[in-house]
């Protein structure tokens, strides 16, 4: 029996010994984790104090923040990024509806006594492993709810008693978690500055090799981590068999399919489903706007490109730098764009290459969307998916002025990035900020073929956010054109 | 135009008479007046009607997409000279650009679906409202009525677009056949657990749903940006000796539609304040294979312009630390936990005891579902699900109603579309 499992035998026993001095009666009534020293504990519960929290870590070997980290609701990695999270001191103030922590490098952060209750770490409050939070909102009266008793004995702990009514819950958190999270004194707005994109007018792409992709966590990483500063990463050297690019994608996530498959080719057809499977020239834009989620990454690997083919060089721009700086020189269309709504629509009834369903998608969205501090979260675009317009009448000619205004901030783009994709080659890129597109082009006899595939936005974060902070240093990262109010 | 496949008939199957009586140009040109056969009548501007011209030099054949170069169109110089409805069925109209003209032509089916002018959108925002029953009995469909035809696919997918929620009955007990019923409409959906995942009580669980405890009413994957639109739970096994485990299901629209009426306050706070939903596992944990950091900031309620609801995301233990401004904390305590009380106290809730066999098929993001907690005593309670892409959904729906069906609008199922 490996010790993690001895580890988990030990700690479920000693759980169930603390669960009954943590719950309150209702708690332990529904609680799933029913004990046979349930009496004991409801007399316990109605009484709990400081020093009988103190008697029962001396009873057990290891810490509280130990604890959460056997019980898997406390990954120390994923506050890496926190730093110094010590506390200071702490203190109730609002007669309990508040505390606040001085941390030791100085700062203050308030937080409210509901916030912590709902947040609590406690074995009640917090299902192992899954880390889900099991306090019952609905029986907390939230007028009533205050904090009686805080403790720091533990260090990187903060334990907490609350008055709920005429009940009391003792419970705790972990300090690097309330670093983290703080909120208070325009912290979220802080953070929601920090969280913007960085710019540069750079046009030379990233590179990565393949073997350093697949054979390390690093390697990983270092892919991961250039898409989300840069938006985009060419990897080199990826073997030019079909599907191999699934190879690549499976290191983060299932893929991300649309009605076009898992992956699509990328080459000229007869009665293509979509004018990419065609010669003709692709204006920049961003795949599947049709989608309420449209992919997050996509990754174009080219398979054969043979020498006598006359233009298909690939062209991106960053829209998210584009509608930064059309902000400024175009407040009026910016404010027009993101109030708005654009038709994006794809739509087919009979058979057509590329694609195996009919399809109706249309979807009425923004063309840009904002946070509540308004920071540009989000962009939509694509020329050739638009549709009708949906809006009231007064709305139709201020949107095609901004639209155009913004087409042409688009064309007039001085900052592109340009390739002539070899065999081998894998262009990643961020679907929702490295617009891309691609030059006509004339097959004289040979064939340009690529291979595509997507991978969702949610994921693409979820396996950079973690190597970040397992890999990385655990500074937060920066946004990605997702739907996140952050 | 239909032979280009840039017109599909069955589309505007709903548009009803779209014959147009007279169509004059107005304000210089600058709009046309239609007035249809049906005494009806509609603006259009005269950017509209260029941008969504039909020629072959504006719209791409098969995909139709339309590829008319608007940074070529002096806006300010765009009018129209002439209209012609001599052919049926199309206005042909032609524009002068500056010094260009173009020549084109639009299908009136078109026209006459995607209207918007006095009032319009609005009509069409108010008539995409969902409707609301009180009545819990579950609808049914027999798997091999889906399966075999067209209309039976229609017949399930339409339930599921008006009611939210549709038992399919005597679905083989096989592993994955529930991904034969879902691959009638689209690829699976994947999340984190795989295209399927195995509902049963397993030690070191990845999420509360694989074990035995009770799961309140709730919406899968509040986590990702575009949540699953159609949930799918295939019973395979529930065995006779397993106590508890009862499904219960609950229209979170219709609990939201009651909620704004009787707490206003409460609910614009849920529009405005962002709730955190978060997904977060940097171990190996059973029924996932990579680990996991989802965090995401959304309001719980959206609203489109005109202020109706399209979309609600509703999950208690999927929750995460807020981060809002202090002043948003505990008006949005309050309101959540008015809210929370709200779906707790709902009467019209839908309450089954799965059977091998039943797939319950149901809106994820309509239909919030629960459990009761069960005990084993033995047996097994084995339910295998899968999920269906919101968009994939109700673009196969679309298409059945405009195929199969009267082609009449579709309400709306939750997505975050202004419509």
């Amino acid at each position: 029996m490996s010790t993690r499992i001895i580890r988990r035998l030990i700690l479920n026993v000693h759980q169930s010994n603390q669960r009954c001095i943590f719950m309150t009666s209702r708690q332990q009534k529904h609680s799933p984790y029913r004990t046979r020293t349930g009496d004991k504990g409801t007399k316990l519960a109605g009484s709990a104090s400081m020093s009988q929290m103190a008697a029962s870590k001396h009873e057990n070997p290891t810490s509280i923040h130990q604890e959460m980290v056997e019980r898997q609701v406390l990954y120390p990695a994923q506050f890496k990024g926190a730093g110094d999270v010590r506390i200071q001191q702490v203190n109730k103030i609002n007669e309990g509806k508040m505390v606040e922590i001085i941390w030791k490098d100085g700062k203050r952060s308030k937080f409210h006594s509901i916030w912590l209750r709902h947040n609590c770490h406690c074995p009640c409050c917090k299902i192992d492993v899954s880390c889900q939070p099991t306090v019952d909102l609905t029986e907390i009266p939230l007028d009533e709810l205050h904090i009686t008793d805080i403790d720091l004995t533990e260090e990187n702990v903060l334990k907490v008693v609350w008055k709920e009514g005429d009940k009391t819950h003792q419970g705790y958190l972990p300090s690097s978690y309330l670093k983290t999270y703080c909120y208070s004194d325009g912290e979220i707005e802080r953070k929601s500055n920090a969280a913007r994109m960085n710019f540069t007018t750079d046009t030379k792409i990233p590179e990565i090799d393949y073997k350093e992709v697949m054979a390390t966590e690093t390697g990983l990483y270092q892919w991961l981590r250039i898409l989300g500063d840069r938006g985009l990463c060419m990897v080199k050297n990826v073997p030019t068999e079909e599907d191999h690019l699934l190879k690549v994608s499976r290191r983060v996530a299932l893929p991300h399919h649309t009605i076009y498959g898992d992956t699509f080719a990328v080459k000229d057809q007869p009665k293509a489903s979509n004018a990419a499977y065609r010669n003709i020239a692709l204006n920049l834009h961003m795949d599947q706007p049709t989608y309420e989620s449209p992919p997050g990454i996509q990754m174009l690997h080219c398979l054969r490109f043979d020498d006598r083919i006359v233009g298909g060089d690939s062209v991106f721009a960053d829209i998210h730098h584009i509608v930064d700086v059309f902000r400024q020189e175009h407040p009026d269309e910016f404010k027009t764009l993101c109030r708005v709504p654009v038709t994006f629509e794809t739509l087919g009834y009979e058979d057509a290459a590329g694609r195996e369903l009919p399809v109706h998608l249309q979807i009425r969205r923004p063309s840009i969307s904002l946070n509540n501090y308004g920071d540009v979260v989000a962009i939509a675009y694509h020329e050739q998916i638009t549709g009708p317009l949906q809006v009231d009448e007064n709305d139709v000619e201020p949107f095609y002025k901004a639209y155009q205004k913004l087409i042409q901030a688009v064309h007039a783009w001085p900052y592109k990035y340009r390739t002539r994709l070899q065999p081998g080659d894998m262009i990643t890129f961020q679907n929702r900020r490295a617009l891309h597109g691609r030059a006509a082009y004339v097959s004289n006899g040979g064939l340009r073929h690529l291979q595509g595939t997507y991978i969702n936005i949610d994921e693409f974060r979820s396996m950079l956010i973690y190597l970040q902070n397992t890999v990385g240093d655990g500074s937060p990262i920066k946004r990605m054109g997702l739907l996140d109010m952050y | 135009m239909v032979d280009r496949q840039v017109l599909f008939p069955a589309q505007f199957k709903g548009a009803g008479d779209d014959r147009i009586q007279k169509a004059n140009k107005i304000n210089g040109g600058q709009m046309v007046e239609i007035e249809w056969k049906d005494g009806i009548r509609s603006k259009f501007h005269s950017i509209w009607l260029r941008h969504n011209c039909h020629c072959s030099c504006c719209k791409l054949d098969v995909s139709g997409q339309p590829i008319v170069p608007l940074t070529e169109i002096p806006l300010e110089e765009l009018y129209i000279q002439d209209t012609d409805i001599s052919e049926e069925n199309v206005l042909k109209v032609k524009w002068q650009e500056g010094d260009k003209t173009h020549q084109g032509y639009l299908p009136s089916s078109y026209l006459k679906t995607y209207c918007y002018s006095d009032g319009e959108i609005e009509r069409k925002s108010n008539a995409a409202r969902m409707t609301f029953t009180t009545d819990s009995k579950i609808p049914e469909i027999e798997y091999k009525e889906v399966m075999e035809t067209q209309t039976g696919l229609y017949q399930w997918l339409s339930l599921l677009g008006d009611r939210g929620i549709c038992m399919v009955r005597n679905v083989p007990t096989v592993e994955d056949h529930i991904l034969k019923v879902s691959r009638r409409v689209a690829l699976p959906q994947h999340t984190v657990y795989g295209y399927t995942f195995d509902v049963k009580d397993r030690p070191n669980a990845s999420n509360a749903a694989f074990r035995s405890i009770a799961l309140n009413l709730h919406m899968d994957q509040a986590t990702y940006e575009s949540p699953p639109g159609i949930q799918m739970l295939h019973c395979l096994r529930f065995d006779d000796q397993v106590v508890g485990g009862e499904s219960v299901f609950a229209d979170i629209h219709h609990i939201v539609d009651v909620f704004r009426q009787e707490h206003p306050g409460e609910f614009k706070t849920l529009c405005r304040v962002p709730v955190t939903y978060e997904t977060i596992g940097y171990e190996d944990a059973a029924g996932r294979e990579l680990p996991v950091h989802f965090q995401i900031r959304r309001p719980i309620i959206s609203l489109n312009t005109y202020g109706h609801v399209i979309a609600i995301i509703y999950h208690e233990i999927m929750t995460g630390p807020l981060q809002v401004d202090e002043h948003d904390v505990e008006p949005f305590y309050k309101a959540y936990q008015m809210l929370m009380q709200a779906v707790r106290a709902w009467p019209n809730k839908f309450r089954v005891r799965l059977k091998p066999g039943d797939m319950i098929t149901f809106q994820n993001r309509r239909l919030m579902h629960g459990r009761s907690a069960y005990v084993s005593n033995g047996g097994l309670r084995h339910i295998q699900g899968s999920y269906i892409n919101i968009d994939e959904f109700r673009s196969m729906l679309i298409y059945l109603q405009n195929t199969v069906g009267d082609g009449s609008p579709i309400r709306r199922i939750g997505l975050l579309d202004m419509y």
